[in-house]
């Protein structure tokens, strides 16, 4: 299992990578110490998808109201639409406290 | 408790917001800006306010996370009925948890998610 995981990894892309990294310390806080890789896949591609789907509908939301840079309302509106209960995020906020994952260093070199 | 969520709902929703959104202000959520913004440029969507990703990042976090939670609660079910069945089951394995594709397909089916393996793959 960790070889195949060794060779399979560096050939995602380091965003993926990153989200990958974020559902496993999800995970593990929740108490799940192990599991499949078909179960992390699907957690990785649920994540990915729903950042996306929020942007795009956020995007219309925004484009639809004739502004061209989005508003906390228009994100809020389809956090709405997508049945996310934006009220329950809060005592979410206080009650989880994260290591946030470190950027990898070629990317930081990047930037500069 | 009900009855003061419910005041504070009425009275401000939009000041509750604006209070929310300060507060996301110090707070670093476990997927990096960066990476959020990236796939929210994927759907045409650019930001320029920090809060606004990181908003996105929490709501999204929060979603996987009950997710999770909900898989973990059938991984836990399961787990204890087969125990219940058979007396002596050591109590040490019950503190480590294997997140299964069964456990995860019957969670995301109550988010009317649904997960199904293709005839082409392994």
């Amino acid at each position: 299992m960790d070889k195949v995981e060794t060779v399979t990894t560096p050939n995602v892309d380091a965003h993926r990578r990153i989200i990958n990294k974020a559902v496993s310390q999800l995970l593990q806080d929740k108490g799940a110490s192990q599991a499949s890789l078909q179960c992390l896949e699907t957690l990785t591609q649920m994540l990915q998808a729903l950042i996306v789907e929020i942007g795009n509908s956020a995007h219309n939301y925004c484009e639809l109201s004739g502004r061209t840079l989005p508003t906390v309302g228009d994100v809020s509106l389809a956090l709405i639409n997508m049945g996310i209960n934006i009220s329950s995020l809060e005592p979410h906020l206080r009650r989880e406290t994260h290591t946030p994952i470190p950027l990898p260093p070629q990317q930081m070199q990047q930037r500069q | 408790l009900g009855a003061t969520v419910e005041r504070e709902r009425s009275s401000a929703p939009g000041s509750h917001l604006s209070d929310f959104m300060l507060q996301l202000e110090d707070y670093t959520p476990l997927i990096p800006d960066t990476v959020t913004s990236h796939y929210l440029n994927m759907g045409g969507f650019h930001a320029d306010d920090k809060r606004i990703v990181r908003l996105v990042s929490l709501a999204a976090q929060k979603y996987i996370s009950d997710v999770i939670d909900d898989a973990l609660q059938h991984s836990k079910a399961r787990t204890h009925m087969q125990n219940s069945n058979t007396p002596g089951g050591s109590k040490a394995k019950d503190r480590k948890f294997t997140l299964t594709m069964e456990d995860l397909q019957q969670a995301l089916a109550d988010y009317g998610v649904n997960v199904r393996k293709m005839d082409y793959s392994q």
